[in-house]
């Protein structure tokens, strides 16, 4: 029975009218790298600041390593390391100087310190430039000294929020792998808030899928796209015909077929999927085919429009990765 | 948590190293402007007045009217040779007076129209210049005691002969030498009465008695460094204000603020920590423009070091907690620029740091500079102790101590 790291239990932050986390639980378990997968603003970052302390929950409550965040914070922040979406560097000092400083105010201090500082900065490779200012950095280099500065106090615990937002390829991928030997090698959990379902997807071993400040869903990965079947089918029609709705939901290798709305429709259209046939301007209904097995399917789907005579005016064949699931649930795309 | 003020510290100065054109502005330019205004008003404290002088006379009195006139400090004369010249450049603006003495000016004083001496003035100043003919007149009155009684005894031996019922024939007939008579009695008189006018100078019936304050020390005048010195010193220290209002700002919008308190650091140090350099700062450019000062105006340090650097660093406490408070209220860029830079012109407006005699009474006591400035002239001109600027430090340390109190309590950092 593993042990958690940290508990999230009807976690509620409100702005005024505005709900940024809404009744959110989860749990990561010690050693775990745990995923919060959603657009901009479905209230990852609020929930990562209410987590490590930043402000306190509207409601709710939290521990990290048995101890309440909100009354133990202190305590909490020792064995937490943040690396914060923003590039939250001082640019006129050196990439040394910025992981010294926050080592310093972690109260480390002579030789483990230094010791500390060099071991973070050669494990994100930036040993070369430590000494050069971190406004000569390319992006992904700033983004591995925000990185180390995470992980200058050797937190048990590292919440990684939005780590590789306009990096390059290469930094992108030094960045995972830092996380994945992080993981690894030094068993150290980590919270990893995304909306690259990539990301998640190589990376994390539970993924929490969140929206609208809502966690919506919660399981592996891979069984987050098993529960979605083989895939999804978007049917552009001329008419919302519900005979044909009913008749494609009894095709064998259909589990649903529902109609969406013309938004959903945009959204699936705007992500490079495997278009078969470009949107039509006249589309007037968008019928969403959960498949069990996309291939046979598709097949049978074909084969009944063509033999009822229904008009097909555009068709996307999605296939089934956490992009799906999440349009799946909400209807919208993770980039919108 | 002292680590982490250090830390913080240690930092913030690495980050303001790098504003090095702020420097000029801490360090250099409140001893441009203590020269500039030191070489403007001069450095005794009294202003003096700069006018023309023309002397068309060729006779004693108006070279001694001269020579009374150039004994007056508050007068400073250019010499010129016409009043034509004289009328054109004070019509020009150039001067706001010229004082001319006209031709015969020496001889007129003896006869019964009198002497005139004549204050050519600018009209868009002739207000001021009346400055100038009160001035005038002292000088050239001592004088015109000695041709006034020369005048009269001329005018008595001219009338005696009619008053007593002879003529000057019958003088002379009775053998007397009516001219050398005059001159003699003339002289005779002129030192009697000069005598008698020099005694009631000297024994007037009403008499003004000067005397020193009774527990005063000897010591001199306070000249104008004295007041400017530390005047522009601590206005220009409260700029630092706004160089910090600018970096807690910066934090703010970097996302270094929320990155720095998702650490083990509270509210406390991490404002002391912005406090500190910011107050060191201020210590050592107060210290640099005195030292300065010092070695270029001959600014006079006084006599008790130890209240000297008590004060100076009581000064530079109280620029870190007003400018600490300043940057935690305000909430956007412009705010950040604009508010610092009004606060530190008003307070040194109302506290007489700028014009030493400006003052807004009841209100510059409520400023930091009041205090710092008074206890630095009696540090430095007035010679005092520590006991004499102990309301100073107290009032200085009060500032700075109450604006960060409420600083920490209104800091939000998210």
């Amino acid at each position: 029975m593993p042990g958690y790291i940290l508990e999230a239990n009807h976690l509620v932050k409100q702005y005024g009218a505005l709900t940024a986390v809404n009744d959110v639980s989860f749990a990561v378990e010690e050693g775990e790298i745990f995923g919060l997968l959603g657009p901009n603003g479905a209230g990852k970052s609020t929930a990562i600041a209410i987590l490590s302390g930043l402000f306190p929950p509207t409601s709710g409550g939290a521990a990290i390593g048995g101890l309440d965040v909100v009354h133990n914070l202190a305590k909490v922040k020792q064995i937490i390391g943040v690396v914060p979406q923003d590039l939250a560097l001082y640019p006129t000092l050196s990439g040394r100087e910025n992981v010294r400083f926050f080592g310093e105010l972690y109260g480390l201090r002579g030789k483990g310190l230094q010791t500390r500082v060099d071991e973070v900065l050669g494990y994100v490779g930036m040993q070369e430039r430590a000494n050069d200012r971190v406004q000569t950095y390319s992006g992904g280099m700033k983004r591995r000294i925000n990185l180390a500065a995470g992980l200058v106090n050797h937190p048990r615990l590292l919440f990684l929020d939005e780590p590789t937002v306009g990096v390059d390829p290469q930094s992108r991928n030094h960045i995972f792998e830092s996380v994945a030997r992080l993981n690894r090698e030094q068993g150290m959990s980590i919270l990893y808030t995304t909306h690259y379902m990539e990301e998640a997807e190589r990376l994390c071993h539970r993924v929490g899928i969140i929206d609208r400040g809502k966690l919506i869903a919660l399981d592996t990965p891979r069984r987050l796209i098993a529960a979605l079947g083989g895939g999804i089918i978007q049917l552009g029609l001329a008419t919302m015909d519900e005979a044909a709705r009913a008749a494609i939901e009894a095709l064998p290798a259909v589990r649903s077929a529902t109609f969406a709305t013309e938004s959903t429709m945009k959204s699936a259209a705007s992500r490079p999927a495997e278009v078969v046939m470009p949107v039509q301007a006249n589309s007037k209904a968008v019928l969403k085919i959960e498949a069990s097995h996309n291939n046979d399917a598709l097949l049978q789907v074909l084969h009944y429009c063509n033999e009822a005579d229904v008009e097909i005016l555009s068709l996307d064949l999605l296939e089934p990765n956490l992009e799906t699931v999440f349009l799946n649930l909400t209807g919208k795309s993770l980039r919108d | 948590m002292f680590r982490q003020i250090w830390a913080m510290t240690r930092k913030e100065i690495k980050l303001a190293a790098e504003y090095r054109g702020q420097w000029l502005l801490v360090f250099l330019t409140p001893i441009i402007f203590i020269a500039v205004m030191g070489a403007t008003f001069g450095n005794t404290g009294a202003p003096t007045v700069a006018i023309y002088l023309v002397n068309e006379d060729e006779g004693r009195l108006g070279r001694q009217v001269v020579n009374a006139l150039r004994d007056e400090p508050t007068l400073a004369f250019e010499m010129l040779p016409s009043r034509v010249e004289a009328d054109r450049l004070v019509g020009e603006g150039q001067r706001m007076a010229a004082v001319v003495i006209p031709a015969g000016f020496s001889q007129a004083v003896l006869t019964d129209a009198g002497g005139r001496v004549e204050v050519i003035v600018d009209p868009a100043r002739e207000q001021t210049a009346g400055i100038v003919l009160g001035q005038v007149q002292a000088a050239t009155a001592p004088l015109l005691i000695d041709a006034e009684v020369e005048r009269g005894v001329r005018n008595a031996f001219n009338t005696a002969p009619d008053a007593f019922g002879f003529t000057a024939a019958d003088l002379q007939e009775a053998g007397i030498d009516l001219p050398a008579v005059t001159k003699f009695l003339a002289a005779a008189i002129k030192g009697v009465v000069s005598s008698q006018v020099q005694d009631a100078i000297d024994n007037p019936l009403v008499r003004i008695d000067v005397q020193p304050a009774t527990d005063a020390a000897p010591r001199q005048a306070p000249t104008l460094f004295d007041y400017l010195v530390p005047g522009y010193s601590v206005f220009f220290a409260f700029f630092l204000m706004g160089l910090m209002a600018e970096t807690v700002f910066q934090e703010r919008i970097s996302g270094t603020l929320r990155r720095v308190f998702s650490l083990p650091i509270g509210r406390i140090p991490f404002l002391l920590g912005k406090l500190l350099p910011y107050s060191l700062i201020a210590m050592l450019q107060i210290v640099l423009v005195f030292a300065a000062s010092t070695l270029l105006f001959d600014y006079d340090l006084g006599e008790a070091p130890l209240a000297l650097g008590l004060l100076i660093v009581a000064t530079g406490l109280s620029v870190g907690g007003l400018g600490i408070l300043v940057s935690v209220l305000v909430r956007s860029e412009g705010q950040a620029n604009s508010i610092p830079a009004l606060l530190t012109l008003t307070m040194a407006a109302v506290s007489g740091a700028l014009f030493p005699s400006i003052q807004a009474p009841g209100l510059s006591q409520l400023t930091p500079h009041y205090w710092a400035i008074q206890g630095f002239l009696n540090v430095t001109a007035l010679h005092g102790d520590l006991s004499s600027i102990l309301p100073n430090l107290s009032a200085l340390l009060a500032i700075a101590f109450g604006a960060f109190g409420v600083a920490v309590w209104r800091f939000k950092h998210a």
